[in-house]
């Protein structure tokens, strides 16, 4: 039996990722890094290439047909974005990545008034007395955004804690909704350190039943898996195009029309107007309003070409593909004496990524010995320093699947590290 | 049908019963020679030297490294304007530990004056092996922490 992959669903793309010719002292690339960003496939490098030797003019303004052209792209790219996840281009706006999105709602949103209030002034979305409610296990970006919002609004920022199993409770999400003060709950969809997947439609549910505002971060999970923004219900949903296979430098943020509307600009300037006179202006409508200056046109398009590719691949074969894999490196990975992986133990429950220490080996020097392998893993807080905390190590390993990865990878992985303990005489 | 998922590349694993390609795996029990993991750096990793509190000291300061979250502090006791006697505490990986290990035997006894002089040469030349510049800040968070217990100045050393 040499290729049984289609009796488990598996995917057999390596070779649409040019990078995977590249040798590396004449061996070939295991790439473990995903969760950090993914490769490319040469379609989406050839959309990019091909917009900018094609197609390229500014967007928004000209009125020939070059910039016509270039205008088509920049749409047809947010259509199809918006398709891949179930939802509306008109509420899908461009960002940098997820932190800028994030960021946009903790300023736009977070620091703005609530509309429809009593007062002329309306009610600030947050300010004194109210609580942003997050979980331990979220990114540096769904963290400190909140933080100095609390800070600035005095507003409390609580956690819901999580368990041994890397999971949270829905009871103490109900505690908390319970005490009335809760005005935004933000949530990660997979967590980038445990892998765990969230119920994010139950949790948005509850944190609408109980009056407040959702958020969820979905770079971890839009990747892998098929995601419905509408479906999930979300006021908010974040994700980022170098995660999913596209280009750097565009993330998305999809938001609820009415509030979104209700919103003040995060940004200002050029394209994000309707008109200006010398002392004021006015804005333009959704989603143009949040995409201030000239947009990044080509990662658009590279984006767009990459959700194409996955859609094609089929996101339920995409998400069978890696739960196979990833079941099958926590088997694997149970082979190495020491080794310790954090987070949910069954693979259906997780992303494809799995968070381990080895006893006796800092992580550095895991992942730098997984490196003499040829393997490339990351080992660090994964930003998510409170939960390094939470879990007692200072750092973790940590090995991400795509889905180029297949079981050699795994098995690579697992060698290097053996290998590496020997060199520390463990 | 196993449980695990087959290959679909070779390489060994439990579905799979051709012959193990060699493409990118170290044989198990290939011996190691290893620049970077010297059995001196080893040995100061796993049995650090002056590692632990110093009760009373007259300086101290606590460093991290922002890339990994590690973290190292010391303990300084001064006598005639040197450093009399010192203690490192904290955690961090083996070029982290290593380093501080083998610097603190030769900041013993050292000028604070000179110790305000020392730049990140001195600590690499002494650690012995080739540092990556990923992996700098490792071998240079003790310097860091110790020039600035001693001098003030908390910037990376240069």
């Amino acid at each position: 039996m040499t290729d049984g992959t289609a009796v488990l669903g598996g995917l057999d793309v390596k070779d649409d990722f040019p990078i995977f010719a590249r040798r590396f002292d004449g061996r070939e690339l295991v790439y473990l890094d995903s969760g950090a960003t993914s490769q490319k496939p040469e379609v989406v490098i050839e959309a990019v290439a091909n917009h900018l030797r094609e197609h390229n003019a500014n967007v928004h303004r000209g009125v020939y047909a070059l910039a016509q052209e270039a205008d088509a792209a920049y749409d047809g790219a947010r259509r199809q974005v918006a398709a891949f996840v179930g939802t509306q281009p008109q509420t899908t706006i461009f960002t940098k990545n997820v932190t800028e999105a994030i960021n946009l709602v903790a300023y736009a949103w977070g620091r703005g008034k609530a509309p429809g209030q009593a007062g002329a002034e309306g009610r600030a979305n947050i300010g004194p007395g109210d609580a942003v409610l997050i979980t331990q296990m979220e990114h540096h970006a769904n963290i400190v955004p909140w933080q100095v919002l609390c800070r600035e609004r005095g507003a409390e920022l609580r956690y819901l804690e999580v368990d041994e199993r890397g999971e949270v409770s829905l009871e103490q999400l109900d505690r908390e909704l319970a005490r009335g003060d809760v005005r935004l709950v933000a949530v990660t969809h997979v967590s980038n350190v445990l892998g765990t997947i969230l119920p994010v439609a139950e949790i948005v549910a509850r944190a609408r039943a109980a009056g407040a505002v959702s958020l969820v971060d979905g770079a971890q999970a839009v990747p892998h898996m098929a995601v419905d923004v509408a479906a999930i219900g979300a006021d908010f949903y974040a994700w980022t195009g170098h995660k999913a296979l596209g280009p750097t430098g565009i993330g998305v943020l999809h938001g609820r029309r009415e509030i979104l509307e209700s919103m003040e600009p995060f940004l200002t300037g050029g394209d994000m107007i309707a008109s200006v006179d010398f002392q004021s202006a006015t804005w333009n409508e959704l989603p143009y309003k949040f995409e201030a200056g000239t947009p990044p046109v080509a990662e658009a398009v590279g984006l767009g070409a990459a959700v194409a590719y996955l859609g094609r691949l089929g996101m339920n074969q995409v998400r069978a593909h890696e739960r196979a894999l990833t079941g099958y490196m926590l088997e694997r990975l149970g082979d190495v004496p020491g080794l310790r992986v954090v987070g949910p133990p069954e693979a259906q429950a997780r992303g494809g990524l799995a968070s381990f220490t080895i006893a006796g080996m800092h992580p550095h020097d895991i992942a730098e010995l997984a490196d003499r392998g040829g393997v490339c893993i990351r080992a660090g807080h994964h930003c998510a320093q409170p939960l390094m905390r939470c879990l007692g190590v200072s750092a973790t390993a940590r090995a991400s699947i795509g889905v180029y990865n297949e079981p050699a990878d795994v098995d690579a992985l697992v060698d290097a590290l053996l290998a590496g303990r020997e060199v520390f005489g463990l | 049908m196993p449980s695990s998922m087959p290959c679909s590349r070779g390489a060994r694993c439990s579905a799979y019963e051709g012959p193990t390609p060699s493409t990118h795996q170290l044989l198990p029990h290939e011996p190691l020679m290893d620049d970077l993991y010297r059995d001196y750096i080893l040995d100061h990793y796993k049995q650090p030297r002056n590692f632990g509190e110093l009760e009373p000291h007259d300086l101290e300061a606590l460093e991290h490294n922002p890339l990994c979250g590690d973290e190292l502090g010391v303990h300084i006791r001064v006598k005639d304007d040197r450093i009399e006697d010192l203690r490192f505490h904290g955690h961090g990986c083996a070029i982290s530990q290593a380093s501080a290990s083998i610097a603190s035997e030769e900041l013993k006894g050292m000028e604070l004056a000179e110790v305000g002089r020392l730049g990140a040469d001195w600590m690499i030349e002494l650690l012995g092996i080739p540092v990556s510049a990923t992996r700098r800040k490792c071998a240079l968070l003790n310097l860091k922490v110790v020039r600035g217990a001693v001098t003030g100045d908390h910037a990376w050393p240069a």
